[in-house]
């Protein structure tokens, strides 16, 4: 609730030209904000980033014009979540002009819920600081380098089992974690 | 195989690479089995999505130093707006890059690093295993690689005015130049900034001796006297520096560009070595132990370069070379007959 309050006072001092505050604000959900957009682009990862700084610049350069009361979250995301997939039409139309439309019209109307994607991201972000460095290596090597266990075994002069039960371990700790209370994956 | 719940899907490796899109082969695979098995559907959605989300959220974390300092850099002449910023800041990352230059870092300080240990719950604390090195990428695009046993503690204000970090052991930096921050590591009561640089360092255990072979480049040393920090040296290319409690300069000293590259590549070379001497370097190396049965052999000597191998290659080779098995006893122990 502390968090709540910080949060706002934080909005008020972005509203008034403050700009350690957009940093902060940026620095606090740009993890989130370019995982969603993701998936709702999917393999859009380039388009996504750049759109990502463009929106914080955006919402920066209109800061006079943005209601001082709001919920913080839920409007940055809502927000980031339009511009994200109008951008993405506009661009769409630039490269072809068949496809446009239809892709998104759908997912327009669904109710973005805000407390449930911030829950579900914040359960996996912190889920991913309880790793030990070696399972967090070794999971990165995986899950962001896409490289084979075979190939993190030789990059790491030890065997195939260890590599696998690092990983193994890590995945469930992140499992356990994330399904703590009973949780509801939204895909 | 048959798949009956989320965990199963998430521990086959081609699973992960279907979700990651990695691998032609299991893609296919996967496709054809996501269709055929729909009553599966519910487990291996679950599982693609938090491959997905993992791979994601990872992906982030790698962007987002970068990212923030963008926006900090668009922050600052604020009459160009959005677009054309993204292609300025580009154009200056390439840049900064190419102007990458090395600075070799290396403290013996093998005792370990109780020093940083208070900083072992922060974020920015990164430790090498007792075998392994561990290669980190920090977030002004240097490059660091831990030794064994060594940790650094990365300071929560690095790069607003300087780059600071504290290292305990050895290490190898390769830093990223930017006269606006400098790159400073603290090491006990000293501290080694790199100007542009490429050096070697090294500090006894209780981190009062140190000694700095540069590379290229420029860097400074300095030591604390109470609350002041003293300028001890500025050191220039192919020169070496030590200093001792009692401050023993040997200036000018030659050092070993060989044995520099050689941790640097991983590497191990062996020239006309004693078999004993090998064996113990394979044992520091490898963190196994190793006997050998005929006593005589130990007066062998022995040629070769090992790199980035696995420490069975390693003892096929030397075994072949000497005339001689070895076996494993256990995972750690090796004999030679």
């Amino acid at each position: 609730m502390n968090q709540d309050s910080t949060e706002a006072e934080r909005w008020i001092s972005f509203c008034d030209g403050d700009e350690g505050a957009l940093v902060s604000l940026y620095e606090r959900y740009y993890s989130m904000f370019f995982v969603w957009g993701c998936k709702w682009l999917a393999g859009e990862e380039d388009f996504v980033k750049d759109q990502l700084h463009d929106f914080f610049l955006y919402i920066w350069e209109s800061r006079d014009k943005l209601s001082r009361d709001i919920n913080v979250k839920a409007y940055l995301l809502t927000s980031f979540r339009r511009r994200l997939l109008y951008q993405w039409k506009k661009h769409q139309r630039l490269t072809s002009i068949e496809q446009m439309g239809e892709t998104f019209e759908n997912n327009e109307a669904e109710l973005l819920d805000a407390e449930a994607i911030s829950e579900q991201f914040l359960r996996l972000e912190k889920a991913l600081t309880l790793l030990s460095p070696a399972q967090r290596e070794v999971v990165e090597l995986r899950f962001l380098q896409s490289k084979s266990l075979q190939e993190i075994a030789d990059m790491k002069k030890t065997s195939l089992r260890t590599v696998y039960n690092l990983l193994h371990r890590g995945i469930s700790k992140l499992r356990s974690e994330i399904n703590e209370k009973n949780f509801l994956w939204l895909w | 195989m048959e798949f009956n719940s989320t965990e199963e899907f998430l521990a086959d490796e081609s699973f992960i690479d279907y979700c990651l899109d990695i691998n032609e082969t299991h893609i296919v695979f996967w496709k054809n089995y996501v269709e055929n098995n729909p009553n599966k559907l519910q487990y291996i959605n679950e599982a693609k999505d938090q491959v997905k989300s993992l791979h994601l959220l990872l992906l982030a974390e790698q962007l987002k130093p970068g990212a923030v300092s963008l926006l900090k850099q668009s922050l600052q002449p604020r009459k160009n707006r959005l677009y054309p910023w993204r292609y300025i800041a580009a154009a200056a990352v390439v840049l900064f890059l190419m102007a990458i230059v090395f600075v070799f870092y290396r403290l013996q300080n093998h005792g370990g690093h109780s020093g940083l240990a208070s900083y072992a719950s922060h974020k920015y604390f990164y430790q090498a295993g007792a075998s392994q090195k561990k290669a980190i990428n920090l977030w002004d695009g240097s490059f660091v690689i831990l030794d064994r046993n060594a940790s650094l503690y990365i300071d929560s204000a690095f790069g607003e005015q300087e780059r600071v970090m504290h290292l305990s052991g050895v290490a190898y930096f390769k830093v990223a130049k930017d006269k606006a921050h400098p790159f400073k590591v603290y090491t006990g009561d000293y501290v080694t900034t790199a100007v542009g640089t490429a050096f070697k360092l090294e500090s006894s255990n209780d981190q009062k001796k140190l000694k700095v072979d540069l590379e290229e480049g420029k860097v400074t040393v300095e030591k604390r006297k109470g609350r002041e920090w003293s300028l001890l040296a500025t050191l220039n290319p192919k020169e070496s520096i030590s200093f001792g409690d009692r401050f023993k300069l040997f200036q000018n000293q030659k050092y070993s560009v060989q044995k520099l590259n050689d941790w640097k590549a991983q590497e191990i070379i062996f020239k006309d070595a004693p078999l004993k001497e090998v064996l113990l370097q394979l044992e520091i190396y490898y963190n196994v132990a190793i006997e050998i049965e005929d006593s005589d052999a130990g007066k062998e000597t022995f040629n070769g370069t090992f790199k980035h191998d696995s420490l069975r290659s390693v003892m096929e080779m030397l075994c072949f070379t000497v005339n001689k098995h070895y076996k494993f006893t256990d995972t750690n122990h090796i004999i030679i007959y």
